[in-house]
């Protein structure tokens, strides 16, 4: 097994007794260890049709000929792989918190990924500012953890893609469906509401994880100051007192309010997550409750 | 508005500069710590949300900046001394005469005219400078300085507030007279001793003002011709009235039961309109009428003319106590809506006849006639030396006395008669005596002279006689007058010059003396004359603001007089058992009590034809003198400094800003 500093070995041990649980059943590319729609040769029965020629004899229900005297063909469930989808906001705005946002994003990724390698799953990790035409590397098996975690380790918070556009390109790269894994702060002043609806409109099994640092949550800041945005240098002046820090408060619950009831009523799964919180305890606890793995 | 060039030039750069150091600093003047966030979003949101439920908030953020340059932009402004065209009081001092006259309760200039003149009071008073001094003086009968010169607003302010309206007529000498320091003395109140007045002023210094609406006589005071006031007229050219102007009630002589009551209404400027007349006695109605008043104006062509109106009342069972007559018309002047009369017991005249011995003036007295008329009493001349005597005349017990061939020390304080003597005074004097005067003429417009003729009649000898100036000669020879007859004060005097009979009881002259004409005709004009007010109601008029003599026996201390209010006013200044009353100010009944008994009764009343018009003339003017002055609508042109309001306005923002950068250091 490979090693990273963004998983330990112990946690990575624990990861390998999971696996992902999508709500819906996908087309697979390889044979893997899913249920696929499509019909195939597992041993699990799944229907009959009449006999065409060419059809493969080693699949003739003999019983059936000698009783009704016509050909009939047994159809099997086939099993095919998933295909996992990480896409990762690496926007200037994740490099915030302590530890930075991203960081605890690239740490759920790993995670998640990891368990979808020793599932047979194909991974593909991207960014929001993944180019159009070259799309991120996919991975399938556990050989290639470490490939995983070494792309992980070499992304870094600096991309100036918006949301939406990051969200449009990987529709246009990745035709396929699966489950869809989209980390991100969603401070995009732009909106989130058109990236939500075109992930909706893709019906993947898509999990939205909104990611704020500690200082999103509750800032500590104090007097007369001058933020400036740290991705388009916008100023805002403002003079911090206790009556503007309750507004905040009011803004930001707000927001995250009108975001969950915007990602529910399009069929998206949201998280809300803080920083603060271990990619460990992230994978056990709350992506676990959510149903992503089991 | 203009200004003045009250700064130089370079001087403006001045708030210009400042105008440009406020943005400047207004950009520099919070040194704000820059803090690099992830996303301003969520703070964006917040500062929205507070600013997104008003309005004006949109501007708030600038909105100290706004107020700092509309602060500057105003002490410019108020350097600039902005001013306007518009009217000033002029000069150092100022008069202020308001009308209070009855008529200034006239309601065609709402509320009423004396509420309107004294609001234009009020707003030339805010005018004034300071340093301005003005008097403020009330007149209506008589002129009242409701508060000498000051240079105190709102003491002046408080005077004109307190100016009350009376039921007076109009009389603007007095209160010229008061401006010029020269006040109508009250009768019998020797200059010498008047007050010095602190309110004097120079007539051609201060400028006096007059609020009327020119109901009054020409002020015929040549002294006061010099004045030039301004006369502001109150009220409209257009407004009529009906208005009593006449009431009397008088006992029938046949049927002292039966009296007769005279109401007589004037109308000016109204269209014909049925009225109500009410007749009350004591507050109690006894009759009424509708009456119909002809029109005092024509509609077709607006020309205006004063109609009269007379309604007779005639009461068998008359019972005594105050009339009233009310007319209901629904005119805007009310105040000569109502009349009074005292109607009082039938009773004769009171006369003492002081003689050593006389048939002629007994026998007069004896017929049944005077008998009727009046009680007389006789008495010979050392009765004048008793102390009954003075008590009587204290009292006033006497209407007439009459004295024959005797005289009294002093001047009694009733009406006296004198055959063959002369009363006590310098003011009388006695010609030589002459043998057979020839009568020239009888003065026939007296009362005392009615059927009375000395045609034919022959006369022995006669002493001429002269009384005190003013006197008039009742029977005039060619001699000199041999009857005379002299107003002494409330009284009157009749002196004679002709003695019926000498030492020798020998008749001096062929006039009848006895069988009811001649001499006997004299007497009962004499007793009727002077004991006429007493028989029917007073025919004298009192006047809000009048004087009235008031008759009291020797406990002065216990009468007081009733007004029409209640208000109790204690009699004072008793002279020979006579009070005089002042305070005459309202219209109604006055009652004379001495405890709880009434002992007369008097009554005030407006009935001034000039009052009861109260339209004010189309182009009105004051007569002084010879002197004319016409309205005066428009004030002096003069440019009024208007920079008080902008530094006002400049402290008003910098308060406000305060108070916003508060609430936004708090936020």
């Amino acid at each position: 097994m490979s090693t990273s500093t963004l998983l330990n070995p112990t946690t990575l041990a624990r990861l390998e007794a999971l696996d992902l649980a999508s709500r819906k059943i996908f087309l697979g590319r390889f044979k893997g260890e899913r249920r696929s729609t499509r019909k195939g040769r597992s041993v699990e029965f799944a229907d009959y049709r009449n006999y065409a020629q060419g059809d493969d004899l080693r699949f003739v229900d003999w019983n059936l000929y000698a009783r009704l005297d016509r050909l009939f063909v047994k159809l099997f469930l086939e099993e095919e792989d998933l295909h996992l989808y990480v896409l990762l906001d690496a926007s200037r705005s994740m490099d915030f918190g302590s530890p930075t946002k991203f960081r605890c994003a690239q740490q759920l990724a790993a995670a998640i990924g990891f368990v979808g390698l020793i599932r047979a799953h194909r991974v593909r990790i991207e960014t929001l500012g993944q180019s159009l035409r070259n799309p991120g590397p996919a991975w399938r098996g556990r050989h290639n953890a470490w490939r995983m975690f070494d792309f992980l380790e070499r992304l870094a918070p600096n991309e100036t893609t918006s949301l939406d556009v990051g969200v449009r390109n990987f529709g246009l790269r990745n035709a396929g469906r699966g489950v869809l894994l989209l980390i991100s702060d969603l401070m995009d002043k732009q909106g989130y509401e058109s990236a939500m609806r075109y992930l909706s409109a893709r019906r993947m099994d898509a999990y939205v994880v909104h990611l704020l640092s500690r200082e999103e949550l509750r800032p500590d800041v104090a007097g007369d100051l001058r933020l400036i945005d740290c991705e388009d240098e916008a100023a805002t002046e403002i003079t911090v007192g206790e009556p503007l820090l309750r507004a905040y408060d009011r803004t930001l619950q707000s927001y995250l309010a009108e975001v969950r009831e915007f990602c529910g009523r399009r069929g998206l799964n949201y998280l809300q997550v803080d920083d603060s919180m271990p990619a460990e305890r992230l994978v056990f606890d709350v992506l676990r409750r959510q149903g992503l793995v089991r | 508005m203009n200004g003045s060039q009250s700064l130089a030039p370079w001087s403006w750069l001045v708030p210009l500069a400042a105008g440009a150091a406020i943005f400047a600093l207004y950009f520099l003047k919070t040194r704000r710590k820059p803090v690099l966030v992830p996303s301003t979003l969520l703070w964006r949101r917040t500062i929205e949300d507070q600013r997104v439920n008003a309005l004006w908030q949109r501007l708030r953020k600038s909105v100290l900046l706004l107020m700092q340059l509309l602060a500057v932009a105003a002490a410019a402004v108020a350097l600039f001394r902005p001013s306007w065209q518009g009217s000033i009081l002029r000069g150092g001092q100022y008069v202020f005469l308001i009308d209070n006259s009855a008529a200034m309760a006239t309601t065609d200039v709402a509320p009423t005219r004396l509420d309107e003149a004294k609001s234009r009071v009020l707003a030339l008073i805010d005018q004034m400078g300071s340093g301005d001094s003005a008097m403020v003086v009330s007149f209506a009968a008589s002129a009242k300085v409701e508060v000498a010169f000051t240079d105190s607003r709102e003491r002046l302010r408080r005077a004109v507030r307190e100016i009350r309206q009376t039921a007076e007529t109009s009389s603007l000498t007095d209160a010229l007279r008061l401006c010029v320091g020269r006040p109508t003395l009250e009768p019998g109140v020797d200059d010498a001793a008047a007050p010095p007045t602190e309110h004097v002023v120079d007539a051609h210094d201060a400028r006096i003002f007059v609020f009327s609406d020119g109901n009054f006589a020409p002020v015929t005071d040549e002294e006061l011709a010099g004045l030039q006031p301004q006369f502001i007229p109150i009220g409209t050219s257009t407004v009529g009235n009906f208005g009593v102007t006449r009431f009397a009630v008088r006992r029938s002589i046949d049927a002292p039961r039966r009296a007769q009551a005279l109401a007589r209404i004037h109308g000016f400027q109204m269209p014909a309109r049925r009225a109500t007349l009410e007749l009350r006695v004591d507050d109690r109605l006894i009759d009424a009428r509708e009456i119909d008043l002809p029109a005092s104006r024509d509609e077709s062509t607006g020309v205006a003319t004063a109609v009269k109106q007379d309604v007779l009342f005639t009461v068998d069972d008359a019972p005594d106590g105050v009339w009233e007559v009310r007319l209901e018309a629904g005119d805007p002047f009310s105040l000569d809506d109502r009349g009074w009369a005292v109607l009082s017991p039938p009773a004769k005249s009171r006369l003492l006849l002081v003689s050593p011995g006389e048939r002629f003036l007994a026998a007069a007295l004896a017929t049944s006639e005077a008998r009727r008329w009046c009680d007389a009493t006789f008495h010979d001349p050392e009765f004048l030396k008793s102390e009954e005597y003075r008590a009587a005349l204290a009292a006033g017990a006497f209407d007439l006395i009459v004295f024959d061939r005797c005289r009294p020390e002093t001047m009694p304080e009733a009406n006296s008669m004198y055959f063959d003597s002369l009363p006590p005074g310098d003011g009388w004097r006695r010609e030589t005596a002459v043998d057979v005067p020839q009568v020239l003429d009888t003065a026939q417009s007296h009362p005392l002279m009615q059927n009375i003729s000395f045609r034919d009649v022959v006369i022995a000898a006669a002493t001429p006689l002269s009384g005190p100036s003013g006197s008039q000669a009742l029977v005039d020879a060619r001699q000199g007058a041999l009857c005379v007859s002299s107003a002494r004060g409330g009284f009157e005097d009749v002196v004679w010059g002709l003695a019926l009979e000498d030492e020798k009881r020998a008749l001096q002259t062929n006039w009848p003396l006895v069988d009811g004409a001649g001499f006997e005709q004299f007497v009962l004009n004499a007793v009727q004359y002077f004991g006429r007010a007493r028989l029917n109601g007073d025919d004298e008029v009192v006047r809000p603001g009048n004087s009235v003599p008031v008759a009291v026996g020797d406990r002065t201390e216990d009468y007081v007089v009733v007004g029409p209010d209640g208000r109790r006013t204690p009699l004072r200044s008793i002279h020979q058992g006579t009070a005089t009353f002042y305070a005459t100010d309202r219209l109604g009944p006055y009652r004379v009590s001495a405890g709880e008994t009434t002992q007369s009764r008097f009554v005030v009343n407006l009935f001034d034809v000039q009052e009861s018009q109260p339209a004010v003339p189309a182009s009105p003017q004051l007569h002084i003198g010879h002197e004319k002055i016409t309205a005066q609508a428009v004030w002096d042109a003069a440019r009024l400094e208007g920079w008080r309001p902008f530094l006002l306005l400049v402290l008003a923002l910098l308060a406000i800003e305060w108070y916003i950068y508060g609430v936004r250091a708090a936020v």
